[in-house]
């Protein structure tokens, strides 16, 4: 078998992290189901869920972005710069009130374990965060960590709050 | 375990400058389905500065139309893709955004990935779709990219060949960085019905 489960978080904190990560496979995939609790609306209604390898927080990543929210606002997007961390989701689901839904995200991350390159990786994720169509997003994201190391931990902030129970992180490991 | 991911082969590109090819043959028809996953590509066949199409190319025996996708590169700049047979020819491009040179070394440093998932390969009465999601984030604001497609290459024999080539376009052939190759790993997804 090729494809190995190697690890699972289910936080409720705003933080949580895969250590330790194994250098024997080709790629990773994480397999992520996201709530955060938010008790109110406003400005921190819908959280972002950060991602950074090894612990960088330097302005070490790039993105380019391709989404489409709510009803007929699509598009493509990059900061023309770098930023601290991956933006995995732009708005993840919350628990305010009575929205019910989740955030589902798939990431990739190909030849992880080699050094002395940077490294690239990709997002597709899914929100169905509110009853109104505004809160209902699709994203294809791809990435560059600038770091040349070979990836050992990966990490997931919540922007705001903390995840809600049900949170859940899987990480695969794809072996050639 | 049935319906596991089974790696079947591995191509490695470290030329920096020329024409590559890496020919997946006799691919067993064993699978439901065939990935290619793509990691640290950063040359490409394009060049940013020349304009020219990253052409780093899947290729099958006959050609492919492109179905729908969406190509994004670069701030604010987004654009679809319809049925299109001309601009994709017999081949799954790999960064066709003219001008912005996915996967350019050259620029920026920075390496692209991608997946390209091949349906049902192996039968022998249907045609075979094909999805692809390419991205590359470049560290420089005219070289990044991202491309989101489904092809169809019209077979109805069952696929036991598919290569990937470098060997049309312009601008900066090569793969691989200069610290470590570009790799091609091909899995077989499931079991054949």
């Amino acid at each position: 078998m090729a494809i190995t489960r190697l690890a699972s978080l289910e936080p409720t904190t705003a933080a949580t992290t895969f250590s330790g990560i194994s250098g024997d496979y080709e790629c990773l995939y994480v397999m992520a189901q996201t709530k955060c609790d938010e008790a109110s609306s406003g400005a921190t209604q819908n959280s972002s869920i950060y991602m950074i390898f090894n612990a960088d927080t330097t302005a070490n990543y790039y993105r380019q972005r391709l989404y489409v929210y709510g009803s007929g606002n699509y598009g493509g997007y990059n900061a023309g710069g770098s930023s601290t961390s991956f933006n995995m989701f732009w708005e993840s689901a919350n628990s305010y009130g009575s929205y019910a839904g989740w955030s589902a995200a798939k990431i990739s991350i190909p030849d992880y374990a080699v050094s002395g390159t940077n490294h690239a990786c990709q997002v597709e994720a899914t929100t169905i965060s509110e009853t109104s169509n505004a809160g209902i997003s699709n994203e294809f994201a791809g990435w560059t960590w600038g770091g040349t190391d070979a990836i050992t931990s990966i990490t997931f902030t919540n922007q705001y709050s903390t995840f809600t129970d049900g949170t859940k992180f899987i990480l695969y490991g794809l072996e050639a | 375990m049935a319906d596991a991911m089974t790696h079947i082969a591995t191509a490695s590109f470290t030329g920096l400058s020329g024409d590559y090819s890496y020919n997946f043959t006799s691919i067993p028809a064993t699978y439901k389905h065939l990935r290619f996953v793509i990691g640290t590509a950063s040359r490409h066949q394009g060049d940013a500065a020349a304009g020219a199409d990253a052409a780093f190319s899947l290729n099958g025996a006959d050609t492919c139309t492109t179905i729908a996708g969406a190509i994004t590169s670069g701030a604010a700049s987004f654009s679809g893709m319809g049925s299109d047979a001309t601009a994709v020819s017999n081949h799954t491009k790999i960064g066709s955004v003219t001008g912005n040179g996915f996967w350019d070394g050259t620029s920026g440093g920075y390496n692209g990935c991608g997946v390209i998932d091949v349906y049902n390969y192996s039968n022998t009465t249907y045609q075979k779709p094909r999805s692809y999601f390419f991205t590359c984030a470049n560290g420089s604001s005219t070289n990044y990219g991202l491309e989101l497609g489904w092809q169809n290459q019209p077979t109805t024999a069952a696929i036991s060949n598919l290569w990937f080539d470098s060997s049309s376009g312009t601008g900066t052939n090569g793969y691989g960085s200069t610290s470590y190759p570009m790799h091609v790993y091909l899995f077989g997804i499931g079991l054949a019905a």
